[in-house]
């Protein structure tokens, strides 16, 4: 199994493909953190309140908030393309058959895709965590305010932050990992999984509008769930405003501000968010097996 | 269906025994029954449709019949897949690689994905090939025939003991398919595999392989030593005077026999032992015979005569 998932890990370490979406992750972490706070600065001077702002939300290691932040909502996205490649390309290229011709079971096959996909999303995260404090200390030092200052519980905090945006991260790529079996393409994993987003999004809206047990259903969506477990994060901008984050700091869900947070708990949608995850994989799985592998895929 | 069964006390490779495949209401696998012995090349000849690829995908794994048995190396291939597979090698169709990855990426995924695979195995695979200076390469900037030729090195990098090719030269141009056949005949010679090749191309199987089998219509139609099956298919020509009478001699006497347009010849299908009874018999009815010769069968007429099919490539 180990030197399946050292297979899965090369492919994906040597695909281009990988490097660009997270340059694109890069590169709007670089926007947020280092870009912009020289500008406000510079436009507004160092009293007005959007530096003031910006210089308490986007400091070292305040900063961080933003980075997890910026990492769970573009790294959505991001991984449904990601996933919809890594599993669905293998089917364009017809390099599914050579892989099962050569003795590798589906089952293991599929455990070792799907680990290499979770290794490379917690790899990721280590590197925009690291790339992105970097960036935070270039903001910081261009504004001329690098004063770290640690608050009580910090490291703690952030580990939780991370783990809970790696959990809805992984619920994302394991939506686009069974809709890639599914449709047995790379578009398909990645064109329905970004498609399923956006018309979560829409109908979100509209059964808001609607109200009752409308928008009780819609906040079970995936991407409502997700903002859900994401509001239980410490170190999140929204806290500093009023927002809908900071459950712990006694924020609580559902106190609006910032995305839409739904009435369930930060627990219960993680539960939930697991079970997607449950379900989607226990979905690949079922289909993969019983499927044959033909020209087609 | 003419199948030969060799006589030698020799556990087949491969032996299937009434395979039938349905995908829907479409039938691609009859009732398929053939055996392939250690050592030999053995080719699976059949037009396109005749179930080749599925049959090869069945062996596999990764299609499921829907009845009849697989057995590889004496193991049922529905229980002991993985172990059937860890000594098989096998390109379905064309092989197929990560154009972003170069060839040698590509064989260390497939060195990975198989395990315990040699250090070194790699280059040496790249050399028998004859792609050691360009295994930096992407995938994607190779010939078809590098691609055949990487396959090949993929397919062995495993040392198999059964090596499965699905139409090995197909896309390749003339000389790149020699090359390719001899490679693949090398591989035998030199490594011991047992090779199981399917192909449209009857030269391509006439030339490479030590047995065939005939697959029409997801059926074998006929299977056995290629010197064997032509032999069935052989006759005794005549130059006569008078075609028709010698003709209806021959039916008369319940012969299989048939004439060349407009030469005077005619031809029996009997033993050249018995070419001078019938020659004492053709002079008796007063048939003046000026010549007496073997007329062989190709592969091409048998296999015409086995299918019924014309739609065939005598060559590539």
């Amino acid at each position: 199994m180990i030197s399946l998932i050292s297979a899965e890990m090369l492919k994906i370490r040597k695909r281009r493909a990988t490097w660009i979406m997270f340059g694109i992750l890069l590169a709007f972490a670089a926007f947020f953190l280092m870009a912009i706070r020289p500008i406000i600065a510079a436009d507004d001077g160092k009293a007005s309140v959007q530096y003031l702002a910006a210089n308490l939300v986007m400091r070292f290691p305040m900063g961080f908030g933003i980075l997890v932040r910026l990492v769970a909502e573009l790294g959505q996205f991001i991984l449904i393309v990601f996933a919809g490649l890594v599993v669905g390309s293998e089917y364009g290229w017809g390099t599914v058959r050579q892989v099962m011709a050569r003795g590798a079971s589906r089952n293991r096959y599929l455990i070792a895709k799907l680990s290499a996909i979770l290794l490379s999303i917690v790899i990721g995260m280590i590197l925009a965590l690291i790339i992105g404090g970097g960036f935070i200390v270039v903001g910081d030092v261009l504004v001329d305010s690098l004063d770290p200052d640690f608050p009580a519980g910090f490291a703690g905090d952030l580990t939780g932050d991370t783990l809970r945006t790696l959990g809805v991260l992984v619920v994302f790529a394991a939506l686009a990992f069974c809709i890639a079996i599914l449709t047995r393409s790379a578009a398909g994993g990645l064109g329905l999984g970004l498609g399923w987003v956006f018309v979560e999004y829409m109908c979100t809206g509209i059964f808001s509008l609607f109200g009752g047990v409308w928008r009780d259903i819609s906040g079970y969506f995936l991407t409502n769930l997700s903002n859900g477990v994401m509001a239980a994060n410490h170190l999140d901008v929204g806290r500093f405003f009023g927002g809908g984050g900071g459950a712990g700091e006694g924020g609580g869900p559902g106190d609006g501000g910032g995305p839409p947070v739904f009435d369930v708990e930060p627990l219960t949608a993680g539960l939930l968010l697991a079970l997607y995850v449950v379900v989607l994989v226990a979905i690949s799985v079922w289909v993969f097996n019983r499927r044959d592998i033909t020209a087609a895929g | 269906m003419a199948v030969e069964t060799q006589t030698e006390d020799v556990k087949p490779v491969l032996e299937i025994t009434g395979l039938e495949k349905r995908f829907g209401d479409v039938t691609a696998l009859a009732g398929l029954d053939l055996q392939v012995f250690p050592g030999e090349v053995y080719g699976l000849l059949g037009p396109n449709g005749a179930g080749k690829s599925t049959l090869i995908g069945a062996v596999l794994g990764l299609v499921r019949p829907n009845a009849g048995s697989i057995e590889v190396f004496g193991m049922d291939a529905r229980h002991h897949r993985s172990e059937i597979l860890r000594r098989t090698g096998a390109i379905i169709e064309s092989p197929a690689f990560y154009p972003y990855l170069g060839g040698r990426d590509n064989l260390k995924v497939v060195a990975r994905t198989i395990g315990d695979v040699p250090k070194g195995r790699i280059d040496e695979m790249l050399e028998l090939v004859g792609l050691r200076g360009r295994g930096k390469d992407k995938a994607k900037t190779y010939s078809t025939g590098m691609k055949q030729r990487l396959g090949l090195a993929s397919v062995l990098l495993g040392d198999p003991d059964l090596v499965i090719l699905d139409e090995p030269t197909s896309g390749l141009d003339p000389a790149g398919a020699v090359e390719f056949r001899k490679l693949i005949r090398s591989v035998v010679t030199d490594q011991g595999n047992t090779v199981f090749v399917s192909s449209h191309l009857l030269m391509e199987v006439e030339q490479m392989c030590d047995r065939v089998g005939i697959v029409k219509l997801g059926e074998t139609v006929a299977e056995g030593r290629l010197e064997d099956l032509l032999q069935k298919g052989s006759a005794v020509a005549f130059r006569v005077d008078d075609v028709e009478r010698a003709l209806g001699l021959m039916k008369e006497k319940g012969l299989q026999a048939g004439s060349d347009d407009g030469d005077g010849m005619v031809w029996a299908e009997i033993s050249q032992d018995d070419a001078g009874l019938l020659n004492a018999a053709l002079v008796g009815a007063g048939v003046e015979v000026s010549l007496i010769g073997e007329r062989r069968s190709d592969l091409e007429s048998f296999f015409l005569e086995v299918t019924g099919d014309r739609e065939v490539r005598g060559s590539d």
